[in-house]
């Protein structure tokens, strides 16, 4: 799954064997999940 | 059964049915709300929402927008089409919503393919854009009534009260039910309480409990309604309650038919 780093804005794979969430590029530890490509289909209710 | 118009306007109507039961006024009022088909925004593809809403945020939005239609019977329901509800022309109106921000995304920015249908009310916003945000969606209208969801509803506030009448008996003249009532239905008269405006009351019973004397009686006309329907915009409310009524004529006669065919 890929993040996006919200201070470098670099796209950051996570290594999920790794005991902590961290931007490899700048260490910042919020990271951002993109919102994906496909379209989303749904009931307009 | 009497028809007496009390008010009429693009969107709303009041008025007097008389010789009916309750149950036909209420009958009648429930074919408004849930029995008159319309179009309303059905199913939303998201292309794009880097808006502050969430995705079913902005779908609820949209479906709720009361829209307008040249010819509604151009249309039929999905479950009827010929289509056998899959979606054509015939049952389905498509639409694009397509704006950048920053500005308000309003209902008239929704463009749709077929030119005999808009949003009733050009200005219902449904999402503030910032900078650099996008709301790309496709999607389309079906037809469909009221008793599947309140966006197909066609009557909004439909409601009906029996016609009341206020009798005063032996008066003082002492105006406390004049002061007391909320809609000025009472007035004073040659010292003398008189009912005027008596279309306006609600039935509250205020001035009965005020009269020291009590000399004030309120008694609903049973066979007489005074019937008020709102529609939701999506068509002039003659057009509402004539499809309404109609809806329960055919009701009433496949009804017959049936029966007949039991016998």
């Amino acid at each position: 799954m890929a993040y996006k780093c919200t201070r470098c804005k670099k796209t950051v794979e996570v290594d999920y064997e790794y005991s902590g969430i961290r931007c490899p590029y700048c260490g910042h530890r919020i990271l951002m999940k993109e919102r994906p490509t496909t379209v989303k289909r749904l009931k307009a209710v | 059964m009497k028809v007496e118009l009390i008010q009429l306007e693009e969107d709303r109507i009041r008025f007097l049915l008389s010789g009916a039961t309750a149950a036909f006024a209420n009958g009648l009022r429930r074919a408004c709300m849930s029995e008159v088909p319309t179009l309303a925004i059905d199913e939303i593809s998201l292309y794009d929402n880097t808006s502050v809403l969430f995705d079913e945020q902005i779908g609820l939005r949209i479906g709720m927008i009361p829209l307008q239609v040249e010819d509604l019977d151009l249309f039929s329901e999905p479950e009827e089409c010929q289509c056998g509800g899959e979606g054509c022309p015939g049952c389905r109106v498509d639409f694009m919503l397509s704006v950048e921000g920053p500005g308000m995304v309003y209902s008239r920015d929704l463009q749709f393919t077929d030119p005999g249908v808009k949003p009733a009310f050009d200005k219902i916003p449904i999402v503030i854009l910032g900078e650099g945000e996008k709301l790309v969606i496709e999607g389309y209208a079906t037809k469909h009534a009221g008793r599947e969801h309140s966006k197909w509803q066609s009557g909004t506030l439909c409601g009906y009260k029996n016609l009341p009448t206020i009798e005063i008996g032996d008066c003082s003249g002492c105006g406390k039910c004049v002061e007391v009532c909320p809609r000025k239905v009472l007035v004073l008269e040659d010292g003398r309480a008189k009912a005027t405006n008596i279309l306006e009351c609600s039935l509250c019973k205020l001035c009965i409990e005020e009269c020291d004397a009590g000399a004030i009686k309120v008694v609903p006309v049973l066979d007489s309604f005074v019937l008020s329907i709102e529609t939701s915009g999506c068509m002039p409310v003659k057009e509402l309650v004539a499809r309404a009524s109609d809806g329960i004529r055919k009701r009433a006669e496949t009804l017959d038919r049936k029966l007949a065919e039991l016998s």
